[in-house]
């Protein structure tokens, strides 16, 4: 009994860091339209942002979070203005192959700087957040705990952001009518722009945090940016608390797998409960 | 208000609308009538800036905004309800007259505008919590104009607001237009097929055939026009 909570407490922790990941590809998919194959090397380059902070001051990747947040905001928003933009209305395929391009550029950049050696921010000295505690009886890993506490608190920021704010309202009105949202006076250029931004800076911040315990390399995105997209099927497209209950989901599964059988198979049974929910509910969890 | 001059538009390739020419004063109810297809949505959007002008001029207030984005168009007071209704069906009823209100500025306007709305239609207040999408056809329809009043117009474009509605559901709806027309001094330009009962409201009227004016006049005069008796009254 205090095993599987054990596991299922674990299962929560990578479920709240998949869960930030899918929020920011849901979020672009749900204003645009256009699904971002780019993803996981947004996530990445969150990585190395949290890498170099630490590299050259010693902060910890908590503290960089919001830095990584910073820089891949900015990333997003050039990539929506500089490529984008230009694929908007065009060919699925033409739109995948732009995001896809953008991807590929930025792991090779990555890979141009930090080569492609495994990094991992090794922070003996300051252990911020290092060791394990103890929770009713779970040992759990801190740096972990406090990874997936923070990211809770950064998706529910996230949403406050969205429901409440006028900016987030009208993202929403894009999403479920871009034309109406038109004769709104909403400038759908400016809530496009924004939301890559906010999109990317989510899973740079997810970046930041997840280097807090994984290795970086300049493919690790390919993994996530593959979860986060069963999560957002799973979810609901278009629905940022499908995301948030898809990712949760999948961390569980992804833990409960590993130990009943194999961990190389957890990946296996992640699309097994993804089949079946889309079985029993094609739109996902909650997909209008 | 309005005034169109020789427009040209239309869509990649096809050109709909062939040297339009048209005027709406302030105040009245203008309406564009024609049949499926003559162009008359096709113009709307040109109006709002949602499709592009290809020559011609759009003067509103006696300023050109043809090159305008269409965002422009709706601070300045232009507002386009859109066939279909176009409703953001997931959210409530109050959302999407919240939407409506995206170009004003002040909370008290907001407020403002809201009871305006809920005035005029009190249906819209005891529906205001439920989405959008599971209101009746009659409902969107009204949900889809407020929504256009919670802009504060000073234009207010409606394509087909009787689409899909009942006889007895139009005449209410007509009745309802004319009130927001005559109570909030809103100047309408009505895009319609239910030729007689619009012909009952407006002031004056432009036919709209294959993407040409063929015959304008006041309202009245209209009602006695023989294109439009043959062609849509079916006397
Ligand atoms: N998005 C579009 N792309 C290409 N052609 C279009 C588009 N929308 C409309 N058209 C064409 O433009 C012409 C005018 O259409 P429009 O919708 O303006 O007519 P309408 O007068 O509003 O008709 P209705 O009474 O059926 O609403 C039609 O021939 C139509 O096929
Ligand atoms: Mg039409």
């Amino acid at each position: 009994m205090e095993l599987l909570f054990q596991i299922i407490l674990n299962g929560l922790i990578w479920g709240s860091i998949y869960a930030l990941i899918a929020i920011g590809l849901s979020l672009i998919w749900g204003v645009m339209d256009i699904v971002n194959f780019a993803h996981g090397d947004f996530l990445v380059v969150g990585m190395y942002v949290a890498y170099s902070v630490f590299a050259a001051t010693q902060l910890d990747p908590l503290i960089a979070a919001p830095i990584a947040g910073i820089v891949l905001f900015v990333v997003g928003m050039l990539t929506y203005y500089l490529i984008i933009r230009r694929v908007e209305g065009a060919s699925l395929l033409i739109q995948i192959v732009a995001t896809f391009a953008v991807g590929l550029f930025l792991k090779n950049l990555m890979q141009f700087i930090f080569k492609t050696d495994y990094l991992l921010i090794k922070d003996e000295q300051q252990s911020f957040f290092s060791g394990s505690v103890t929770l009713f009886g779970a040992d759990i890993n801190s740096a972990q705990l406090a990874t997936a506490v923070i990211s809770i608190i950064v998706a529910g920021i996230f949403f406050v952001f969205v429901y409440n704010t006028r900016t987030g309202r009208s993202m929403l009105a894009v999403s479920e009518n871009p034309y109406a949202a038109k004769l709104m006076g909403i400038n759908i250029t400016k809530i496009n722009v924004i939301a890559w931004g906010l999109g990317a800076a989510i899973v740079g911040i997810s970046g930041a945090l997840l280097s807090k315990f994984y290795y970086i390399f300049p493919t690790a995105g390919a993994h996530f940016g593959l979860l986060s997209f069963i999560i957002v099927a799973m979810g609901g497209f278009k629905s940022m608390w499908g995301a948030l209950v898809a990712g949760i989901t999948v961390g569980v599964v992804e833990a409960l797998a590993s130990f009943a059988s194999n961990s190389s198979l957890k990946v296996a049974f992640v699309f097994l409960v993804y089949i079946v929910v889309v079985l029993i509910r094609p739109k996902g969890f909650l997909g209008k | 208000m309005l005034e169109i001059n020789n427009l040209c538009s239309g869509y990649r390739g096809v050109q709909v609308l062939n040297e339009v020419s048209l005027n709406v004063p302030k105040g009245e109810i203008i309406t564009l009538i024609g049949a499926n297809g003559a162009g008359k949505t096709t113009m709307m959007r040109t109006l709002s800036g949602t499709v592009e002008t290809m020559s011609g001029t759009i003067l509103f207030q006696g300023k050109p905004i043809e090159f305008r984005p269409t965002h422009y168009r709706v601070e300045k007071g232009l507002i386009h309800c859109p066939e279909g209704r176009e409703l953001f069906p997931n959210m409530t009823v109050e959302e999407n007259l919240l939407l409506g209100a995206y170009t004003i500025k002040t909370k008290d306007k907001i407020r403002e505008n809201f009871e305006k709305v809920y005035n005029v239609f009190p249906r819209l207040y005891e529906r205001k919590s439920q989405r959008a999408g599971t209101l009746s056809g009659g409902e969107q329809q009204m949900c889809a104009i407020g929504r256009g009043v919670m802009a504060d117009p000073k234009l207010l474009i409606l394509d087909e607001p009787s689409l899909g509605l009942s006889p007895k559901l139009t005449e209410e709806m007509f009745v309802l237009i004319m009130q927001i027309n005559q109570t909030l001094k809103t100047t309408i330009l009505l895009v319609e097929q239910k030729v007689a009962d619009t012909l009952e409201i407006a002031t004056y009227g432009y036919v709209l055939q294959t993407g040409r004016i063929v015959a304008e006049g006041p309202a009245a005069e209209l009602k006695n026009n023989s294109i439009i008796h043959k062609a849509y009254l079916g006397i």
